[in-house]
């Protein structure tokens, strides 16, 4: 019995996730194709119209909408995103060379942002109101509210121009990842910090955590037995949207600093109108997120013994 | 089933006392919190309490919601720091103590809480919430802090399968007795119960308090019993105080203390309490009513 609705609710969560990514799509494409023919507008306003049509012809573009969205499922079905407008290469090709580096950095800068951020949170909830408190929840909030490009934009000129300690862009050693990861993290890792401090700051008031303290539990173990784990849920959810906007997120980073990732990839076909190249990116953004959140759905189960019980 | 002056109960009630309070006050103003308090003694002062519990002795502190009896509790717990006035337990001053003696000192107190699913951590199973203890205070691996987890749960009548569940798996009344498993399975010499039946139903309200009153008898640990709910004290305490506005109003024998108060707040007090009347054959009734169920 047990099983079975364990079974049923993997499945309706797996159904509702490959729903939301075929609505994504379904948008993606339409959206794309609101502003015309994409054959008009990628070659010049004085191209011949024999080009254009020889272009539309290339390119399927030429078929009824519907037929142009029928193929364009069935080639998502086999990961085929076609080719690429500017340079004909397949786009699943153009995407697999450049996924390393984002990952690279996006993951960088989520270990960076848990590296400082769940600290930060923890000290600034123990001292409550406190120095600490005060002290760290103001940097994270002047830091969280600067915009990631002028934070870069500065980190590069004190790193960069000033000091001429790091790389100011490129990716041909490890000193090349410091300053993105550094403009990707710090942002992420003062979020971290606040939910952090809320979240255990709540968790301290718990009698339960009274009832540690009140039988000598050494603080230590209860910051690591009691306090963390119980704040798990919470944190959970936002270390998850952030591996959910790895790509996004990465953007204009790694447009600042030059990284030849997706988001780098993603800024120049929106220039070009390269529709598949941009296409292929925003689906795959779209997918990590779908994908992110149901596995952080199925790791609440696995975490919260209370969540495991309300969903029997 | 015997009565609380009979033979059995606090034969161990001897020599210096386990616990003394010494004038001690306290005030959450001055302390610039109000959150701990649970029974909205934050508005209230503690002031010149004087109390002592010897080793196996039971003790009521008894007062309206408010009156600052968890807030001793709490001072007793090391919870709060007292502003004037001394906690000796064992002879020794905690509040002058250094920080590691005071924790071996407080190693021999522990807590009951009123609720005990909240005093249960949600993502820990319950021997090993029992075991925790052990380990974090006695330095023992956790292999024998879960036999000494075991033990406890046979001696309050836990099944050894609710071991493996999570507080969220198990009853109000289970829970309560994880609780009293945990602060038994350190063989404290004094146990702080601040309202631990008033959370439950009235039928398990019966199976702690009897629970409690085995473990003092057989263990002979103390028990300092705070509690707003007067009908069950005279079965569960040998002695009573009174508190009114944060000062104690009245302390005596529960039973000479409910069939004769001396002050005009706890003849109040007895009076309120509906079909309670302050009176030995009510007492009695109190007293042996939790036989009956």
């Amino acid at each position: 019995m047990m099983r079975s609705k364990l079974f049923s609710y993997i499945l309706r969560k797996v159904f509702r996730a490959v729903f939301t990514l075929l609505l994504l799509s379904t948008l993606v494409f339409f959206a794309l194709r609101l502003s015309g023919n994409p054959a008009r507008i990628l070659l010049s306003p004085d191209a011949p119209p024999e080009m254009v049509a020889a272009y539309a012809e290339r390119y399927g573009l030429n078929a009824p909408l519907a037929e142009q969205y029928v193929l364009y499922l069935r080639n998502l079905l086999s990961a085929d995103f076609g080719s690429s407008y500017i340079n004909s290469k397949p786009v699943a090709a153009i995407i697999i060379d450049r996924l390393p580096a984002t990952l690279e950095l996006g993951l960088s800068g989520i270990v960076l942002a848990i590296f400082i951020g769940i600290p930060l949170g923890l000290m600034a909830a123990l001292d409550r109101s406190g120095p600490i408190d005060k002290y760290a929840m103001t940097l994270a909030t002047l830091v969280y509210s600067v915009p990631s490009f002028f934070f870069g934009v500065l980190l590069m000129l004190l790193f960069s121009v000033a000091l001429r300690w790091l790389p100011s862009s490129g990716s041909d050693t490890w000193r090349n990842l410091i300053l993105p990861a550094m403009t990707l993290g710090i942002g992420n890792a003062a979020l971290l910090a606040r939910f952090t401090r809320s979240a255990v700051a709540e968790i301290m008031q718990q009698p339960y955590i009274l009832a540690a303290r009140a039988r000598g539990t050494p603080r230590s173990r209860i910051i690591v037995h009691y306090l963390l784990p119980n704040a798990g849920i919470a944190l959970l959810t936002v270390i998850g949207l952030m591996i959910g906007t790895t790509i996004v997120g990465a953007i204009v980073t790694e447009t600042v600093f030059a990284w030849p990732g997706l988001g780098s990839l993603f800024v120049s076909s929106v220039s070009s109108r390269d529709i598949p190249v941009v296409q292929a990116i925003v689906i795959l953004s779209a997918a990590t997120m779908v994908t992110t959140n149901l596995t952080v759905d199925f790791l609440y189960r696995v975490a919260d013994p209370r969540i495991r019980t309300a969903q029997r | 089933m015997e009565n609380i002056n009979g033979a059995n109960p606090e034969r161990n009630c001897t020599g210096e006392p386990l616990l003394e309070l010494r004038d001690v006050c306290f005030s959450y103003q001055s302390q610039g919190s109000r959150s701990i308090s649970e029974d909205g003694a934050a508005a209230g002062t503690i002031t010149g309490i004087n109390l002592s519990l010897r080793s196996g002795e039971t003790l009521a502190l008894i007062g309206e919601s408010g009156s600052g009896k968890s807030t001793i509790g709490r001072l007793i717990l090391g919870l709060l720091k007292p502003e004037r006035g001394s906690i000796l337990i064992k002879g020794e001053d905690v509040t002058r103590i250094k920080r590691r003696r005071r924790a071996d000192l407080l190693q021999s107190i522990q807590v009951i809480f009123q609720n005990p699913l909240d005093a249960l951590n949600p993502r820990m199973r319950i021997l090993d919430q029992i075991a925790e203890p052990a380990v974090s205070l006695l330095g023992v691996g956790w292999t024998a802090a879960r036999e000494i987890a075991a033990e406890a749960m046979n001696a309050v009548g836990l099944p050894a399968g609710v071991g493996q569940r999570y507080a969220i798996e198990v009853s109000g009344g289970q829970a309560q007795r994880v609780v009293i498993a945990r602060a038994i399975s350190l063989k404290p010499a004094l146990i702080v119960c601040d309202e631990p039946v008033s959370a439950l139903d009235v039928s398990v309200q019966a199976q702690i308090l009897n629970l409690l009153r085995d473990l003092n008898r057989q263990m002979g640990v103390a028990l300092l019993f705070i509690t707003h709910d007067l009908r069950i004290v005279p079965y569960v305490c040998k002695r009573s105080a009174i508190m009114e506005r944060g000062g104690i109003v009245e302390t005596g024998l529960t039973n000479d203390l409910f069939s004769r108060p001396k002050s005009t707040y706890a003849a109040a007090l007895l009076n309120a309490v509906p079909g309670f009347l302050s009176s030995e054959r009510n007492i009695d009734r109190a007293r042996n009513g939790y036989d009956e169920i």
